[in-house]
């Protein structure tokens, strides 16, 4: 019988008849580059066994129960669009594709000039945070759409930024119940968000926030270093902070445009 | 789930209903979601190509005619997105440590966190060390367990040219991962 690497890994998974798994056997026995060729694939595939656990266990039940909204959501965005024959068209879709670190920081220092100027609303860390102990939604009262997503962006930004400075000594793990829960909270308020009426960009930081979130609200009480940094990466990845002040700066500018417009029409 | 229930969802999308199609998705999407994470290594990147790969489905339902079986023709479009999804970032290659490298492999075996490696992670990595197509029939061979002919079909090969991936797939995963079983040992 000829070399039998072709039929190597049916044999170690059990996957050959019988007949056939004897010749195998056979010929293992006789050969000694077959046999050693044996031996190694035999260590390839029990060290590759591990993977079997499945990546999708990571995630918990309510993201996957949103896994087929996004989808649906994304069918009914319709398909992707075709590629132009208009070269300068191209040249600034493949700028916009393909650097869009650049658009983001420049519409982002944009936005941020602008903001600064016509706002200004400056608050340390430190007021947020006590004012986030204080304040929820008005009680009684329906928060404006745009009042309650800045609520929402700027009470995420408190939990991020604490997480992103939160230097836990290594080794030992950190209290993270009030993470947690702070966590359920606010994907309770952008489950109501979602519901209502917001523009597309602030929907998709709100997802985007929603998978940290997750991440968040699932974690043991008790985290260890790789978890806490686990979640740093992602917001970093994600930059998810500066996505944030973005977002509170259309969310400002929008609700003082109202405010003005409302004050012109009293006038 | 039964093959005429299958069936009869597909044909409700056919005609139409996104109802059917969620339902589809409820039922394949962690397939799809490992399926896709096993090529790109990156929760957001699986969601996303999982995702749209759900959408291709449901773009190009009526061109399935179901001479193969739902799963591996969801199977070709995951992993044909998901090997875009890897052309497309081939330049941001650098950032996942290559374990090869004997500097980086000296610093993964040195740390404090040794006593505990995190098997999985290094599997994970070496797993991304394989040329794409080697690491295609690893993940659809061994770790999904599907058959030589089906994955000849998913990857539209001759089952020989499946066989020789997977032979030479395992083999480097082995000296790739030497040192984890020397750690171990």
């Amino acid at each position: 019988m000829k070399h039998v690497q072709d039929l190597m890994y049916e044999y170690l998974q059990g996957e050959l008849d019988p007949v056939r798994a004897k010749q195998v056997q056979e010929h293992i026995a006789s050969c000694n580059a077959c046999f050693a060729e044996l031996q190694v694939l035999k260590e390839g595939a029990l060290l590759v066994r591990p993977l079997s656990r499945k990546p999708s266990e990571h995630r918990s039940e309510a993201y996957w129960h949103n896994f087929a909204v996004h989808v649906q959501q994304r069918v009914q965005q319709g398909p992707k669009k075709t590629v132009s024959t208009d070269p300068v068209r191209n040249k600034i879709e493949s700028f916009l594709t393909y650097q869009p670190q650049r658009v983001l920081a420049l519409v982002g220092g944009l936005a941020v000039l602008v903001a600064l100027i016509t706002i200004a609303p400056f608050r340390t860390v430190q007021e947020e945070q006590s004012l986030m102990l204080t304040e929820g939604s008005p009680a009684g009262g329906v928060m404006p759409v745009n009042a309650e997503l800045s609520n929402y962006f700027r009470k995420s930004k408190i939990l991020l930024i604490g997480l992103t400075n939160m230097t836990p000594p290594e080794g030992q793990t950190v209290d993270f119940r009030a993470e947690s829960q702070t966590a359920r909270k606010l994907i309770q308020q952008a489950r109501v968000l979602e519901d209502q009426d917001i523009d597309n960009r602030s929907q998709q930081l709100i997802w985007a926030l929603e998978k940290i979130l997750i991440e968040l609200a699932n974690m043991e009480d008790r985290a260890n270093l790789p978890d806490v940094e686990l979640i740093r990466t992602g917001i970093r990845q994600e930059n998810m902070l500066f996505k944030i002040r973005m977002a509170e700066a259309q969310q400002s500018h929008a609700m003082f445009s109202t405010a003005d417009h409302k004050e012109i029409k009293q006038q | 789930m039964p093959a005429a229930r299958e069936r009869e969802i597909i044909l409700r999308i056919k005609e139409g209903s996104h109802e059917a199609f969620r339902e589809l998705v409820e039922m394949h999407m962690r397939q799809a979601y490992d399926l896709a994470y096993g090529f790109v290594n990156d929760h957001d990147d699986a969601e996303d190509v999982a995702q749209e790969a759900f959408v291709k489905v449901f773009h190009s339902i009526k061109s399935f005619r179901g001479e193969a079986g739902f799963s591996t023709w969801l199977y070709r479009i995951v992993t044909n997105a998901s090997l875009d999804r890897l052309k497309q970032r081939k330049r941001k290659t650098n950032r996942y440590v290559r374990i090869d490298n004997p500097e980086s492999m000296q610093a993964m075996t040195s740390t404090a966190a040794t006593d505990s490696i995190d098997l999985t992670m290094h599997m994970e990595r070496a797993l991304h060390e394989l040329p794409t197509l080697q690491r295609a029939v690893v993940i659809l061979r061994h770790i999904d367990g599907l058959s030589t002919r089906t994955v000849s079909e998913i990857l539209q090969c001759s089952e020989g040219t499946v066989k020789t991936h997977l032979h030479r797939g395992l083999k480097k995963m082995r000296s790739l991962l030497q040192f984890v079983k020397e750690g171990t040992s």
